[in-house]
């Protein structure tokens, strides 16, 4: 490319500020890793960044299916509380506390439920597939309150601290030294590994395949794309994540109910994180989850009546600002720009 | 023995009806709503809660000012008044303000953004009620006391449900009426099918948006308003009456009264027999017929309008 040419200055730019958000980036992951290790930083402020970090895994698994399929799902719960169950009830009834042994498990069956509910609601689109996903989805909830001799009804399943690797952390350290030490990372590597992998299945063809069918069904069904093939492959992968997400939520909380997990208000939940964040950025999501937690954690502090804040500002966002705190972001990084090219001249 | 069985299916029977008559009032709104206005109002099912947190205040005021004082007849004329005039009425202007400032910036949105926003609309009723009348459980069984229960062979029942289903009856028979045989209906009708050629006729399709709205809600509220006396009632409830709200949509087919009345029988009726033979799949049975109905005929059991 020549220099001279408007594109060459363009991608000169574009490299600058990628090279700039990547490093903006290393640096998020540098303090990420340190975190623990931070002046002032306890066991609340480790635990709180774990649970974003668990529900950024489950809301960029979210986007996946909004945000990159144009399919809204409230059914998600299904899939973070069925991998959060499964943790919980495989230790229970069999007796497992190896941790690698356990997430592989809940994955496994949050997948399995992807397979079974996403295969049935991606027959319809738009509302019917959010209502078919709710339905489905609050059976299982259902089913759990009333299986009770199983699942412990509304009252739960206990999670007890797992052995990672053979060892058991919470003898060796106690309990702050466990969830600083080593469940926190357990996390962020979790995390880590689902931004890597999504970001590249959404780069990757694959990825493209659903963009199109997001941005017009009838095209891509023309071009020869099997529409519902690939719509039921993005469930499978966003509850998959989903679980990943749900058996992070069920090692830090050490205590699951079908009301935290499973209820259609979770899904709401995860809905409402990725539509804060913006669902048209890849790491919108995080922002979202972050934004949620802390906002929540805040307000719980304030008041008990932090649902009617989470529902505001619910309300306000897609009123105002559909694409969320990334759209924000993006419109501040405009202006600025604006600002500094065209500053001489006004 | 044979009384006995005659006896059995009856009560599981009317307790199919009221169950039916609760759903009916709550789903109705929501499925004109979506069908005429074409709005999907998530919280909409919040009114039902709404109607009666409101109608337990109303009654148990009541009964501490007048509740000696009036005879059987005279109180039974209040509380009927009260549930089912003055609740749906203060809840309708409620409604009325809320579509103003809530609803009306959501109109135009796609139906994926007014469920998400709807539901946040939800979260924050649902903890304005609780602020409101704190978040303990509420009863007000006076209305039902009053009047009572007569038995059956093997058991009791209140002539309170009686009541709720044959108001109910007649509420669904007025609509049936009013969408069939009267000039407004007719119009309503047709703007669900092209709002544009209706308003290009002169109408103030506003106006009548504005009615359909502020019916479906006063009908929620009176679900709620008849629910009470029978059963007791928390803030909670409202996220577990929106699924219930949808499964009368769904089943019946959006926009379409005779789907909702044919629904909301189905689903009492599925509720009534699965609580008796098998109560642990209740409510999954409902689902399970929601998931089902979803498959074979999206449009649902009524449903013409394509959404």
């Amino acid at each position: 490319m020549s220099q001279d040419t408007k594109t060459g200055v363009a991608v000169g730019i574009r490299q600058r500020f990628g090279n700039l958000s990547s490093a903006a980036g290393a640096l998020l992951l540098v303090g990420a890793f340190a975190f623990p290790y931070l002046p002032g930083t306890g066991q609340y402020e480790v635990f709180l960044l774990g649970q974003i970090l668990a529900f950024a895994i489950a809301a960029l698994a979210y986007n996946v299916l909004l945000g990159y399929t144009g399919l809204l799902s409230f059914g998600h719960a299904a899939f973070f509380g069925g991998s959060a169950y499964a943790v919980g009830l495989a230790m229970q009834f069999y007796g497992i506390t190896e941790l690698l042994l356990l997430i592989p498990f809940g994955v496994l069956v949050a997948g399995t439920i992807a397979v079974v509910i996403g295969f049935i609601s991606v027959r319809h689109t738009e509302v019917y597939y959010a209502l078919l996903m709710l339905a489905l989805a609050h059976l299982i909830y259902v089913l759990t309150v009333k299986m009770y001799t199983v699942t412990g009804g509304t009252d739960g399943v206990a999670i007890t601290t797992p052995t990672i690797a053979g060892i058991n952390y919470l003898t060796v350290w106690g309990y702050a030294g466990y969830l600083m030490g080593i469940l926190y990372y357990v996390i962020l590597i979790a995390f880590v590994v689902t931004v890597v992998l999504l970001w590249t299945f959404m780069h990757s063809p694959f990825g493209l395949t659903l963009k199109t069918i997001r941005d017009d069904p009838e095209r891509a069904r023309a071009i020869g794309i099997p529409v519902r093939r690939y719509r039921w492959y993005a469930s499978i992968m966003s509850g998959v994540f989903t679980g990943l997400g749900g058996a992070m939520y069920a090692f830090l909380n050490g205590h699951v109910t079908p009301d935290t997990v499973l209820h259609w208000a979770r899904s709401g939940e995860l809905a409402f994180m990725t539509v804060l964040g913006g669902t048209g950025w890849f790491f919108g999501p995080i922002t979202g989850a972050g934004a949620f937690i802390l906002i929540r954690s805040q307000a719980q502090q304030l008041t008990e009546y932090w649902h009617f804040m989470m529902g505001l500002v619910l309300f306000l966002v897609i009123v105002f600002e559909p694409e969320g705190i990334s759209g924000i972001g993006a419109r501040i990084r405009r202006r600025v720009r604006d600002w500094r090219d065209g500053g001489g001249e006004k | 023995m044979v009384q006995q069985l005659i006896s059995e299916q009856l009560v599981i029977l009317l307790n199919g009806l009221s169950g039916a008559a609760t759903l009916f009032l709550l789903g109705t709104g929501l499925s004109l709503i979506y069908g005429m206005l074409n709005f999907l109002n998530l919280a909409h099912a919040a009114f039902l809660p709404l109607g009666a947190y409101l109608a337990a205040s109303l009654v148990h005021a009541t009964v501490d000012a007048v509740g000696g004082s009036l005879g059987f007849v005279g109180l039974f004329v209040v509380f009927l008044v009260l549930l089912l005039v003055v609740v749906p009425a203060v809840v309708s202007a409620i409604g009325l303000v809320m579509e103003r400032t809530a609803f009306k910036p959501l109109y135009g949105l796609e139906d994926d953004y007014q469920l998400l926003a709807t539901f946040g609309i939800i979260l924050m009723m649902e903890d304005a009620m609780k602020f409101i009348w704190s978040g303990e459980p509420v009863s007000a069984t006076a209305p039902s006391n009053l009047l009572g229960t007569f038995t059956l062979p093997g058991g009791t029942y209140p002539w309170w449900s009686v009541l709720t289903i044959l108001v109910t009856a007649l509420v669904a028979g007025t609509l049936y009426y009013f969408f069939e045989e009267t000039r407004l209906g007719k119009i309503t009708l047709a703007m669900a099918e092209d709002e544009e050629a209706v308003s290009f006729a002169g109408i103030d399709t506003r106006s009548i948006h504005l009615k359909v709205f502020v019916i479906g809600i006063a009908l929620a509220a009176l679900g709620g308003a008849l629910y009470l006396p029978t059963a007791s009632m928390t803030t909670g409830l409202a996220l577990e009456f929106v699924i219930l709200a949808f499964a009368v949509l769904v089943i019946g087919g959006l926009g379409s009264l005779k789907g909702a009345i044919a629904a909301s029988l189905t689903i009492g009726m599925v509720q009534a027999y699965g609580a008796y033979y098998v109560p642990v799949l209740e409510l999954a049975l409902v689902f399970l017929l929601m998931a089902v109905v979803m498959l074979i005929k999206p449009t649902g059991l009524f449903g013409e309008i394509e959404a």
